[in-house]
C-alpha cells in the first residue's frame, strides 16, 4: 500500500515537474517566432530627426506618448501587441505603415517588448525589415541624455540641475521704482529654483545705473529706459538689450483744467516741461507731419517731476510730463487735469528695456536665460494676480498701497518680459533724427545689440516646463512676440 | 615784456597742470578705455564748440544776470545778520540752532516750494542761490567778528569810536579776513548752484547749458559747457582774489 502510494506520489511530482517545465517550453516556439532587431543609438538617431527618409514610431502607451515624446514621432499605441494581441499588432502596424516608404525607428519604454511586438507586426505584415530599427535604451534613455529634443521639454524640478547658470548672483539695478517681475520672482522663488540670486545695486539717475554697467559694477539694468541705454550704444558702451520690463509707463501729460488738448500736435508752439529725449513724444510729432520737433515745442528740460508740477501750477509752463510714481498725486489733485498719457501718444513705446554689458550676455547665456524664464514665470503670475501685486511691489518700495495701486492697476501700466526689437529700431531711429545719437551711431547696427533669440528660446522651456494651465498666457506671449520682433 | 615774464614765472605750474589734464583726458579718450559716453572725445567736443561758440556769451551774460544780483543779495543779508548776531551774544545763542536748521535744507527739496512761492522763475532762481550760498559768508561774518581782537575794541573805545564809524572802520576790516574767507565759498558755491537753479525757464546761461545737455544724454555739449564755465570762474575767481589782496593789505601777508 505504502509503496503504491510512493509511486503514486512519484508520477504526480514528475508529472508537476512536466508542467512546470512545460511552460517555458511551451513559449518556446512564440520566441524562436520573434524577429531580431536592428538598433541605433540615441545620438545617431538625434541626426536622423529632421531626415525625409526616417520617420519615428513612438510605440508606447497613448498616454505616455502624448505627455512626452520625440518631436515629430508619429504615435502607435502597441500595448495590446506587447500583452500577445498579435492581430491588433498587425492592425496597428498595417494601418502605420499604409502608403508609408521609409525608415521607421521604433521608440518604445526600454527598447525591449514594446519594439520587440511591433518588429514582429511588421515582419508579419511583410515591412522590408532592413528599414526598421529600434532606439536603443528606448525614450528612457532618450529623455536622459537628450532633454532638450523632447516635447515637453526637461522636467521642471531636474532643470536646474541639468543647467546650471554661469553666475549664480546677479547684480541688478531697478532704479528707484522697481520692477514688479523682478520683486516676484524674487518673492515666489522663481529666481532660486533656477540658482539665481539677486543682489541690488542703487543707483537713482539712469546716467548713474548707465555707468555702473558700462563699468561693470552692475550685470543688469531694468529701469533706465530706452533712450538712456541707446544713446550709451550710440557713443560706443558695448550693452545688448535682451528683455524688457515695462512697454509702456503710466507717465500723464498734465496741464490745467480746461486746456485744449487734440493729441500731440497741441504741443506744437507751446511751452512744455517734457524731455525730448524721451522719444515718444518727438517720434509722434514727426509721425503728424511737425517736420522739426525739437524747434516746432519749447521743450522746457531739465526739470525734476516736483519742479516741473510746481511749474505748471503757476502758469510757466503749458504742460508737463509726470512720472508713473505721480500718478497718485496728480489724480489727486483739483487744479491738474491729466490730458493723456504718454502710451496714448505712442502706444507700446517700450518704455523700460533690460539690458547687459554684450561681454556679460555672451559669456552667459544660461543666466540670461534663466533670468528671463524666471520673469516669465513672474508675468505670468502679476497677470493673473495684480491686486496682490500691488502689495508685493508697495513692500519693497516702502510705500503704500493706494500709491502703488494708482499706476499699477491704471491699464496704461503695461509690464512685458519681451525685448520688443521693432520699437527698439524705431527708437533708435528717432532719437537719431532728432539729433540724440553720438555721431558715432553711424558706424553701429542696433541690431548687434539687441538679443531676441535667448527671450525666444526662454519663451519655448518655459511653456515647457509650466504651459500646463497657462496655455492662453504661453500663447498671447508667442504672439506678441511675432508681432513686436521682426 | 615784462609782464609776461613775471606771468609765465608766477604761473607755469599752474598751465602744466591743466595741459597735463587735457593731456590725460585726451589721451584716456583716444587711446585708454574711458568710458565714451561720458568722456567723448576731444574732437567731439571741438566740434560742438564750433556749433555752439555763439551760445557761450549769451550762456555767460544770462548767468551773469542772475549771478550779480544774488551775490550782492548774499553778501547783504550774511553782513547784516552776521554782525548782528556775532555782537549780541544773547541773540546768537537764541538764533544758532535755526539757523543750523534751515542751513542744512538741501536745495533739491526747496526747489518746488521756491517755484511755486516766488513771484516768477527769475527771482525763485535768485532765491534758490542766495539760499545756498548765504551760509558760508554768514557763519564767516559771525565768528570774525566773534573772534576780533579785544585790543582793537579798546583802542576803539579809547578814541571813543560809536555806531557807524566803530563799525565800518573797526569791527569790519577787523573780522574781514575771516568775511572774505567765507565769501570766497559763497562765490564758488554760486557757480556750483547755477547748474541747478538756471533751469527754470531759463533759454540760457552756463549752468543751463550743463544741465540740459546732461539730461539730453549729450555729453559733448556738457563737457563744452562745463570747461566754459570753469574758466570763467577761475578769472572771476583770480579778480577776486586781487581785490581781497587789496583789502587785507594791512595783514601779514
Amino acid at each position: 500500500m505504502n509503496k503504491r502510494i510512493i509511486s503514486l506520489l512519484l508520477v504526480l511530482v514528475m508529472a508537476l515537474g512536466l508542467v512546470a517545465c512545460g511552460a517555458p517550453a511551451a513559449e518556446a516556439p512564440a520566441e524562436a517566432e520573434n524577429v531580431p532587431m536592428q538598433y541605433i543609438k540615441a545620438d545617431e538617431a538625434k541626426e536622423l530627426l529632421e531626415s525625409d527618409e526616417y520617420v519615428f514610431f513612438d510605440i508606447r502607451k497613448a498616454a505616455d506618448s502624448s505627455a512626452n515624446s520625440i518631436p515629430g514621432a508619429l504615435a502607435y499605441d502597441m500595448d495590446a501587441a506587447k500583452e500577445g494581441d498579435a492581430e491588433a499588432g498587425k492592425a496597428t502596424m498595417t494601418e502605420a505603415t499604409k502608403g508609408l516608404d521609409k525608415k521607421i525607428i521604433l521608440v518604445c519604454y526600454s527598447g525591449k517588448r514594446y519594439a520587440q511586438a511591433a518588429t514582429n507586426a511588421l515582419s508579419a505584415i511583410g515591412y522590408d525589415m532592413s528599414k526598421v530599427y529600434t532606439l536603443e535604451g528606448g525614450f528612457t534613455n532618450w529623455s536622459e541624455v537628450l532633454p532638450e529634443l523632447t516635447t515637453a521639454g526637461p522636467v521642471a524640478p531636474e532643470a536646474p540641475a541639468a543647467e546650471v547658470p554661469e553666475v549664480s548672483t546677479v547684480r541688478w539695478n531697478w532704479g528707484t521704482s522697481a520692477n514688479i517681475l523682478v520683486a516676484l520672482a524674487i518673492d515666489k522663488g522663481y529666481f532660486a529654483e533656477y540658482g539665481l540670486t539677486i543682489e541690488f545695486v542703487n543707483a537713482n539717475e539712469n546716467a548713474n545705473a548707465m555707468t555702473l554697467l558700462a563699468t561693470g559694477q552692475v550685470d543688469v539694468v531694468s529701469n533706465s529706459g530706452t533712450a538712456s541705454p541707446l544713446q550709451n550704444i550710440a557713443a560706443g558702451v558695448d550693452m545688448t538689450m535682451f528683455g524688457g520690463h515695462m512697454v509702456q509707463g503710466c507717465m500723464p501729460v498734465i496741464a490745467k483744467p480746461g486746456t485744449e488738448w487734440n493729441g500731440v500736435e497741441s504741443l506744437v508752439g507751446k511751452k512744455a516741461a517734457i524731455n525730448p529725449s524721451y522719444f515718444a513724444f518727438t517720434g509722434a510729432l514727426m509721425d503728424a507731419g511737425v517736420e522739426d520737433p525739437m524747434t516746432a515745442v519749447n521743450w522746457v528740460s531739465g526739470m525734476s517731476y516736483p519742479d516741473a508740477l510746481a511749474a505748471l501750477q503757476r502758469g510757466e509752463v503749458d504742460y508737463a510730463l509726470m512720472g508713473t510714481g505721480q500718478n497718485f498725486q496728480v489724480q489727486n489733485m483739483p487744479d491738474i487735469e491729466i490730458m493723456c498719457y504718454q502710451g496714448d501718444v505712442m502706444p507700446d513705446y517700450s518704455c523700460c528695456r533690460m539690458e547687459a554689458p554684450t561681454e556679460f550676455v555672451k559669456n552667459n547665456p544660461i543666466t540670461i536665460k534663466c533670468i528671463l524664464k524666471a520673469l516669465i514665470r513672474a508675468q505670468a503670475y502679476y497677470e493673473a494676480n495684480k491686486e496682490e501685486c500691488v502689495d508685493i511691489l508697495a513692500k519693497y518700495i516702502n510705500a503704500d498701497h493706494d500709491y502703488v495701486a494708482a499706476y499699477m492697476l491704471n491699464d496704461y501700466y503695461k509690464v512685458h518680459v519681451d525685448p520688443l526689437a521693432n520699437s527698439i529700431r524705431r527708437a533708435w531711429n528717432i532719437l537719431d533724427k532728432t539729433g540724440f545719437l553720438d555721431e558715432n551711431a553711424k558706424n553701429i547696427n542696433i541690431d548687434d545689440h539687441i538679443n531676441t533669440s535667448i527671450y525666444e528660446q526662454a519663451l519655448a522651456e518655459a511653456e515647457a516646463e509650466f504651459g500646463a494651465g497657462n496655455e492662453a498666457f504661453f500663447a498671447s506671449l508667442k504672439e506678441y512676440y511675432a508681432a513686436n520682433n521682426g | 615784456m615784462n609782464m609776461v615774464k613775471t606771468f609765465v614765472k608766477k604761473y607755469w605750474v599752474t598751465v602744466l597742470i591743466f595741459a597735463g589734464l587735457v593731456g590725460l583726458y585726451y589721451y584716456s579718450t583716444e587711446f585708454g578705455n574711458a568710458n565714451p559716453f561720458l568722456f567723448p572725445k576731444v574732437s567731439s567736443i571741438a566740434k560742438v564748440y564750433e556749433s555752439d561758440k555763439h551760445l557761450m556769451g549769451q550762456n555767460l551774460w544770462a548767468s551773469f544776470k542772475m549771478m550779480i544780483p544774488a551775490v550782492f543779495l548774499s553778501l547783504a543779508i550774511a553782513l547784516s545778520l552776521g554782525t548782528f548776531l556775532g555782537l549780541n551774544k544773547k541773540a546768537r545763542e537764541a538764533l544758532h540752532p535755526v539757523i543750523y536748521t534751515f542751513s542744512v535744507v538741501p536745495a533739491i527739496l526747496l526747489s518746488p516750494f521756491v517755484l511755486l512761492m516766488a513771484p516768477n522763475m527769475f527771482v525763485a532762481s535768485i532765491i534758490l542761490i542766495v539760499y545756498s550760498t548765504v551760509w558760508a559768508t554768514l557763519f564767516a561774518t559771525i565768528t570774525g567778528i566773534q573772534t576780533i581782537d579785544k585790543s582793537y575794541l579798546d583802542k576803539a573805545a579809547t578814541l571813543e569810536l560809536k555806531g557807524f564809524e566803530k563799525f565800518f572802520k573797526v569791527i569790519l576790516p577787523a573780522a574781514s579776513p575771516s568775511i572774505l574767507a567765507g565769501f570766497v565759498n559763497s562765490l564758488r558755491n554760486t557757480f556750483i548752484m547755477l547748474v541747478y537753479a538756471e533751469m527754470y525757464g531759463a533759454q540760457y546761461g552756463m549752468g543751463y547749458y550743463v544741465k540740459k545737455f546732461a539730461d539730453f544724454g549729450m555729453y559733448n555739449k556738457v563737457w563744452l559747457g562745463f570747461v566754459f564755465m570753469v574758466i570763467v570762474m577761475v578769472i572771476v575767481m583770480q579778480l577776486f582774489e586781487k581785490l581781497k589782496d587789496r583789502l587785507l593789505k594791512w595783514t601779514i601777508n
